[in-house]
């Protein structure tokens, strides 16, 4: 009984925040004295699933980018985050601390280098200008994560797969890979969201040329309008939502073990 | 190497940041063999096993198995099988799948495989079980699919690992007269790593004895027993009474002037020993030779055996263990007959200083 108060109150804190931006997003101006809006109203909604409306762009232009750079930290990631969760090797921890930098440190510090750097090379205002940038935040995360469950993994498998026959290529893709499968779905959520809601590297690499879904919000939130806003913000909530759904699923597997205690 | 060796072990050298695990081992193993690597944890004797399945590189040495060198063979290429202490079934994979694994890797197709898969299952006696998950299973069974998964691709030979160690006792003798039954069945040549002296000897032909890195003897169990190469060896086997001697071909003299006579002649100074249940106790002397008066100073009923210790006039200590009906009260005294056959002795000096235990990889 508790627990299911508890389950149901933490539900509620979750999604009620939600709650008035729905209701926005359906509304015709919502002023002070009124409880409930006076005048529904689906214009917001038309505006933003239009056909080649902006906010569809952006969010496409998003997806992109977010996918682009979760794949790139995965590649830098997987063998990084073994490393660190295998091997013992001297400056293991100053590496570490070095990775959490970009988290620590504000991007604010680093961005003027790093738009000079990127003019130079012809990448400032491009999309790979602005996927490369987004691996500053993500790859520290794909690491970290990934070497917690390297931290756990039993590399006997690998060896008892090799000694069965199998190649090193098939023990990562046999063996490895599915074992570490749970680890890799919370790397790339992490990664994949983080990218997805970065609004000031892209805002300064983008140069106003790469608009993604969180520049057209704060563009929008700017104009003044609420409602158009709501949906927004509504719209760039839903790959969030999906993950979760998603996730919660891939972690309840059995199978599935590989660092994340024994889930 | 002889011509019956299948399986030799050439040289075989390892350091680990300079600090040797494995030095220079030279090992022949017969083929349909089953041969026991012994010793004490962080002895090296993982770590040999590791080099022979290729999993590590030796630094020198070579290993040839049938007429072939496998040196810079990759471990996916030596046809042998290893089965490691925990098992380790792949989770995401079912039984059946786990124990196919081997043959959809060689190209075996799938019909095939789970005929081979379903037929070995039944002869590890786990008929039924191929569409379980792996964390379906008790520790007694995961490790006879691990045992199922390795025999079913025919291995040359079958490394286990200490296969046994992390069963539980009443499960430990089932499971070594599998291995032993699956031994006989299909006539794969077996290396078997343990630190217990018990299973090496029930499970091997022969056992090669490694401290410290190095081969001390390999020798059958029962010379092992009977006639170890050093003290050491003699109470890694629960040798446990060690006195000295001059020795004069088959005469011992001891030092408090006993003489007593031996089947096995050595010359000088001696350690001899003699297994505690080999000492026979008598209430008279009714033989002549090779009796020592003895007062037993302490008396244990362990179930199946009474333990004495025993102390001659002269001071000598020693243990018999005597069928538990032969009833013996502390400060009797006695004689003990110690068999000729049974008194075995090395040169004192033999016993070589070992090197301060180092840390060595592995167990």
């Amino acid at each position: 009984m508790i627990r299911r108060t508890l389950l149901i109150l933490i539900i509620a804190t979750l999604f009620l925040p939600f709650l008035p931006l729905l209701v926005w997003s359906v509304a015709q101006g919502w002023y002070f004295p009124q409880l409930v809006p006076q005048q529904g109203t689906g214009a917001h909604w038309a505006a933003v699933v239009a056909p080649g409306s902006r906010v569809l762009q952006g969010f496409g232009q998003s997806l992109v980018i977010a996918a682009l750079s979760t794949a790139l930290a995965l590649a830098v990631g997987l063998p990084a985050g073994r490393a660190l969760g295998l091997m013992a090797f001297p400056g293991k921890g100053a590496i570490k601390l070095v990775l959490l930098l970009p988290i620590i440190v504000s991007p604010l510090a680093t961005l003027m280098g790093i738009q000079f750097v990127l003019i130079r090379l012809g990448l400032n205002g491009t999309l790979a200008g602005v996927v490369l940038v987004h691996l500053l935040p993500t790859i520290p995360y794909m690491t970290l994560v990934l070497s917690s469950v390297y931290a756990n993994f039993d590399t006997g498998y690998e060896a008892q797969a090799r000694s069965l026959g199998a190649t090193p290529t098939q023990v990562l893709w046999q063996v490895t890979l599915p074992l570490i499968a749970p680890g890799i779905v919370v790397g790339a959520l992490f990664a994949f969201l983080i990218s997805w809601n970065e609004f000031l590297l892209t805002f300064f690499v983008g140069g106003g040329r790469v608009l993604t879904l969180p520049m057209i919000l704060f563009t929008s939130l700017q104009g003044g309008n609420q409602g158009l806003t709501a949906a927004i913000a509504v719209t760039s909530v839903i790959p969030a939502l999906i993950f979760l759904l998603f996730s919660s699923r891939a972690l309840q597997d059995d199978a599935a073990i590989g660092g994340l205690g024994d889930v | 190497m002889s011509e019956l060796a299948y399986c030799a072990i050439q040289n075989l050298t390892k350091r680990f940041r300079g600090v040797p695990a494995v030095g220079d081992l030279w090992l022949e193993i017969r083929r349909g063999e089953r041969l026991a690597l012994l010793g004490p944890s962080g002895c090296g004797k993982s770590t040999t096993l590791q080099l022979i399945a290729g999993l590590l590189a030796p630094d020198s040495g070579q290993i040839v198995l049938n007429g072939r060198s496998l040196v810079g063979v990759p471990p996916e290429r030596r046809e042998m099988a290893l089965v490691l202490q925990r098992g380790l079934l792949f989770p995401h994979l079912s039984v059946g799948e786990n124990v196919a694994f081997g043959l959809k890797l060689r190209g075996v197709n799938r019909a095939e495989r789970e005929a081979q898969a379903l037929a070995m299952l039944a002869q590890v006696q786990l008929s039924g079980f191929e569409n379980r998950r792996p964390a379906e299973l008790s520790g007694g069974q995961a490790q006879r699919v691990a045992l199922a998964r390795s025999l079913v691709i025919r291995p040359k030979l079958l490394l286990l690992d200490e296969p046994l160690s992390a069963l539980d006792a009443n499960l430990r003798s089932d499971m070594q007269n599998l291995i032993l039954q699956l031994q006989a069945e299909t006539g794969v040549t077996m290396l078997v790593v343990t630190h217990d002296q018990s299973e090496a000897v029930v499970m091997a032909h022969r056992i090669a004895l490694m401290f410290d890195g190095c081969l001390r003897q390999v020798d059958t169990p029962e010379a092992l027993y009977q006639q170890p190469s050093d003290a050491t060896v003699a109470r890694f086997f629960g040798g446990v009474n060690f006195f000295e001697a001059i020795a004069e071909q088959h005469c011992l003299r001891l030092s408090g002037g006993n003489r007593l006579t031996t089947d096995h002649p050595q010359h000088g100074p001696v350690q001899v020993t003699i297994r505690p249940e080999r000492i026979h106790l008598l209430a008279e002397p009714i033989c002549g030779i090779n009796l020592l008066p003895v007062t037993i100073t302490q008396s244990r009923f362990t179930g199946t055996q009474r333990h004495l210790a025993l102390k001659t006039p002269t001071g000598l200590e020693l243990q018999a263990w005597v069928p538990p009906g032969q009833s013996f009260t502390v400060g009797e005294s006695a004689f003990a007959h110690l068999p000729a056959d049974a008194l075995w002795s090395f040169p004192s000096a033999n016993e070589p200083s070992l090197p301060d235990a180092v840390a060595i990889r592995g167990g």
